[in-house]
C-alpha cells in the first residue's frame, strides 16, 4: 500500500501508473460533475413546478459546474485536459447514467436521492486520498452534495407520500435511477480499482461502495412506502 | 514542475464567473419569491437560464479565446 500523501509539486517524481490513475480520475469525475446539469438544465429549469424550486434547480446546477471547475482544474494541473467533456452530448459520457435526459419533476428528484447520493459516495473515496489537493477539494464539495442528496430525498419522498398516480411515478423512476446507480460503483471484480486502492486514490472495492450504498438507500426506500428494485435486473456490471 | 494543460486558468476563471453569476441571481431571487411582484425573480431565472444555457452549449474555444 502506498503511504505516502503527494501534492502538485511532487506530482514529476511519482510513478506512471500513478499519474494514470490520477488523471484517469479526474477525468471521469469531471465528466460526472458536469453530466449531470446536461441531464437537468434544458428540460426541468423552465418546467420546475414553482419559482422557488427553479431557483433550486438553478443553484444546484451552479454548484455541479463548480465541482467540474475543482476537478477540471486539479487535471490540467497535472497536465490532462478535459475541456473535451464540456463539448460533448449526453450519449457520448464516461457513465452509462449520465447517457439521458431528465423531462420530470420525479425524475429530477430521484435522480437527487439516489445518484447524487452515489456522487457522494465517489466523493468520499477521495477523503485522506494519497493525492492531498484531491482531499482538500472534496471536503469543499462535499456540503453541497449533501444538500443535493437531502432535497431529493425530501422531494421524492413527499411525492410518493401524495399516494395514487404519484406514488406510482416515482417507483417508476426509482426502478429506473436505483439499477443506474448500483452500475455506477463499477465492476466487482475489477483490477483497476484494486490499483486504485493500492495507490490509495480510492478507499474501499467497488463491491464493498456499492453494499454500503444499499445498506444506507434501501431502508430509505422503504419508508417512502416503495418497493426496493431487483439489484439484478438490468445491470451492466456486478 | 508537470506542465499545465492549455488554458487552465483561463477556463477555470470563466467557470468561476459563471457560477458567481448564477449564485447572485438565486441569491437576488430567494428573497422576494413571496412578494406580489414576482418580476425580479422571472428576471433573475431568465438570467439563470441564459448563462447556464451558454455552459450546455460548450463553446470552449470561445471562452478561453
Amino acid at each position: 500500500m502506498f503511504e505516502e500523501t503527494i501534492e502538485l509539486k511532487d506530482i514529476d517524481k511519482q510513478d506512471p501508473e500513478y499519474k494514470e490513475l490520477l488523471s484517469r480520475v479526474l477525468t471521469i469525475q469531471s465528466d460526472c460533475e458536469i453530466g449531470g446539469p446536461h441531464l437537468y438544465v434544458e428540460h426541468i429549469l423552465p418546467s420546475a413546478p414553482t419559482k422557488g424550486y427553479q431557483v433550486v434547480v438553478a443553484r444546484t446546477a451552479a454548484e455541479e459546474i463548480d465541482h467540474f471547475r475543482k476537478m477540471a482544474r486539479m487535471a490540467g494541473e497535472i497536465g490532462t485536459d478535459v475541456s473535451h467533456v464540456l463539448k460533448w452530448g449526453n450519449d457520448q459520457r464516461y457513465v452509462e447514467a449520465f447517457r439521458t435526459t431528465i423531462t420530470t419533476w420525479e425524475d429530477y428528484a430521484v435522480f437527487g436521492f439516489l445518484v447524487d447520493r452515489v456522487g457522494k459516495f465517489q466523493l468520499d473515496e477521495f477523503l485522506d486520498c494519497s493525492y492531498a489537493p484531491l482531499d482538500r477539494a472534496v471536503r469543499t464539495m462535499e456540503p453541497e452534495e449533501e444538500g443535493h442528496i437531502e432535497f431529493g430525498t425530501v422531494e421524492a419522498g413527499d411525492l410518493a407520500a401524495r399516494g395514487g398516480e404519484w406514488k406510482e411515478r416515482v417507483q417508476k423512476s426509482v426502478d429506473y435511477w436505483y439499477v443506474k446507480s448500483l452500475d455506477m460503483f463499477g465492476n466487482s471484480n475489477s483490477y483497476r480499482s484494486e490499483r486504485f486502492r493500492y495507490w490509495r486514490l480510492k478507499r474501499r472495492s467497488n463491491a464493498d461502495a456499492r453494499a454500503e450504498y444499499m445498506a444506507e438507500v434501501n431502508p430509505l426506500i422503504e419508508k417512502m412506502g416503495l418497493t426496493i428494485p431487483d439489484p439484478l435486473e438490468g445491470r451492466l456490471y456486478l | 514542475m508537470v506542465e499545465a494543460a492549455p488554458n487552465t486558468e483561463k477556463l477555470d476563471a470563466f467557470l468561476q464567473d459563471v457560477v458567481r453569476a448564477v449564485k447572485a441571481a438565486c441569491n437576488t431571487a430567494a428573497p422576494h419569491l413571496k412578494d406580489p411582484d414576482l418580476s425580479s425573480v422571472d428576471k433573475a431565472i431568465v438570467d439563470c437560464e441564459e448563462i447556464l444555457d451558454e455552459v450546455m452549449d460548450g463553446h470552449v474555444d470561445e471562452w478561453v479565446a
